[in-house]
């Protein structure tokens, strides 16, 4: 039985997927599909991906996309500590409610404001107005502010007292930003401790290992934005 | 142990849920929240849900948000037929799939075409532009043309054969496109004839019960386009 993962370490749920399978050290054949080169709208992705987004599974024969439901079936068909993605009902539907929460409360504004700074041809502009790039700025502080005083109030991780699946898709998100020069820490306390609460949980080597790209492409916009 | 279910028949999610409460007969007390008059933007409410959002429920003093949520919370919590949302992992991983994909592939491009025809205040600080509703629309039609080709290619419902909860979401967003006058039939055949289908399966009095009130605004807003 063979798991193959297909990710790029520049996209975030492809991140949670990645820390995922090494953390809860479920055996998986890595491929790299590059985002840059255009490489998931390659006919032959097109095989393992209908929807041609990273990242996807193909486990023996069966073929799943979307992070969340790749998540949840590794989850339940390896065997990972419970607290990944617990079995008491209740535990689990406050992990849902991120899971499902994450997507237009924390992805989708995140991901816009960094688009319009770096590729606004993505979101169909030529070159965002001053206006509207604060539009943006404030709806992304929005979505971390909820994480600060929303989902870490009165918790160590977005559920609960346990690290789960919720906070690695989470920390892919939370972690993107800084590719434009934004600090999320900055005057979220919470959210500070958290980001270093989920690399000592998962292991630093570990944490950093699957962060190497991103750190790269950190630095790399950092030399572009200062000119 | 009493179940309150917090709705308003307006929002997407919240009709998915009514209809399978409904089908399933799941007993609950509904309660309406008007989104129109504001009521989830309340002290009070924020009680029931901090995101002050619809649909949430209490079910004995557990709170939850997040249509997702509440539908897994439901298959396990309540005796529901296996169609709704399959114990067999992979059967499940399908439906997992298309819950994740919406968010963002189906519900977000339709409601952003809706809010910025009827309104684009909501849409943020700054209005669309003519260009920008135009793209909107594009979006719009993008997502429907995803679950006529996608979704539909070779099931009778979007995760498969039977009906699941997947169905509930994906026809609670698709009917939402009446409110800005636009037939999603027009050029999908599958996506036609998977309406009818799940109307017919859900048993077309409780289908139409709880879309009546979208439609009457329907006929409002339909005044208010034509303008």
């Amino acid at each position: 039985m063979v798991l193959k993962i297909y990710i790029d370490p520049v996209s975030q749920p492809a991140r949670a997927l990645m820390l995922f399978v090494r953390a809860a050290k479920i055996d998986f054949e890595e491929n790299i599909i590059s985002i840059r080169a255009g490489e998931q709208k390659t006919a032959e992705y097109a095989k393992i991906n209908k929807f041609q987004k990273v990242p996807a599974i193909v486990h023996d024969d069966f073929q799943l996309a979307e992070s969340v439901a790749i998540l949840r079936y590794l989850a339940r068909t390896f065997s990972v500590d419970d607290h990944w993605y617990p079995k008491d009902v209740q535990s689990q539907a406050r992990v849902d409610e991120f899971l499902a929460w994450q997507h237009l409360g924390l992805r989708m504004p995140l991901t816009r404001y960094i688009l319009a700074v770096i590729r606004p041809e993505l979101l169909g502009m030529t070159k965002p107005t001053e206006e509207e790039l604060a539009n943006f700025k404030k709806q992304a502080e929005k979505a971390l502010d909820d994480v600060e005083k929303l989902w870490l109030e009165g918790s160590k991780f977005v559920h609960g007292d346990e690290i789960s699946i919720a906070d690695l898709l989470a920390v892919g998100e939370i972690e993107m930003i800084r590719l434009i020069g934004y600090n999320p820490r900055e005057g979220r306390p919470k959210l500070s401790a958290f980001l270093d609460r989920v690399k000592e949980t998962v292991g630093a080597d570990l944490y950093d290992g699957v962060h190497e790209g991103l750190n790269g492409a950190v630095a790399f916009f950092a030399a572009q934005l200062a000119k | 142990m009493v179940l309150e279910l917090y709705i308003d028949p307006l929002s997407q999610p919240a009709r998915a849920l009514m209809l399978f409460v409904r089908a399933t007969k799941i007993e609950c007390q509904e309660k309406t929240i008007s989104i129109m008059g504001g009521e989830h933007k309340t002290p009070e409410y924020a009680k029931v849900n901090p995101f002050q959002k619809i649909p949430a429920i209490i079910h004995d003093g557990f709170h939850l948000a997040e249509s997702i949520a509440i539908f897994r919370y439901f298959v396990q919590t309540f005796p529901v037929e296996d169609h709704w949302y399959p114990q067999d992992s992979r059967k499940q991983a399908r439906v997992d799939e298309f819950l994740a994909w919406q968010h963002l592939g189906l519900r977000m491009p339709m409601v952003r075409c809706f809010l910025s025809i009827l309104k684009p205040e909501r849409l943020g600080d700054v209005l669309p532009t003519d260009e920008n509703i135009h793209s909107y629309r594009k979006d719009m039609e993008k997502a429907l043309d995803a679950v006529e080709n996608l979704w539909l290619a070779s099931g009778q419902f979007v995760s498969g054969d039977e009906i699941t909860i997947a169905d509930l979401m994906a026809v609670g967003e698709i009917e939402m496109s009446r409110l800005v006058n636009y037939d999603p039939r027009i050029g999908r055949p599958k996506l036609g004839a998977y309406l009818d289908r799940v109307r017919l399966t859900l048993g077309p009095d409780l289908y139409d019960e709880v879309h009546g009130p979208l439609l009457q605004i329907v006929e409002i807003f339909k005044a208010k386009l034509t303008k």
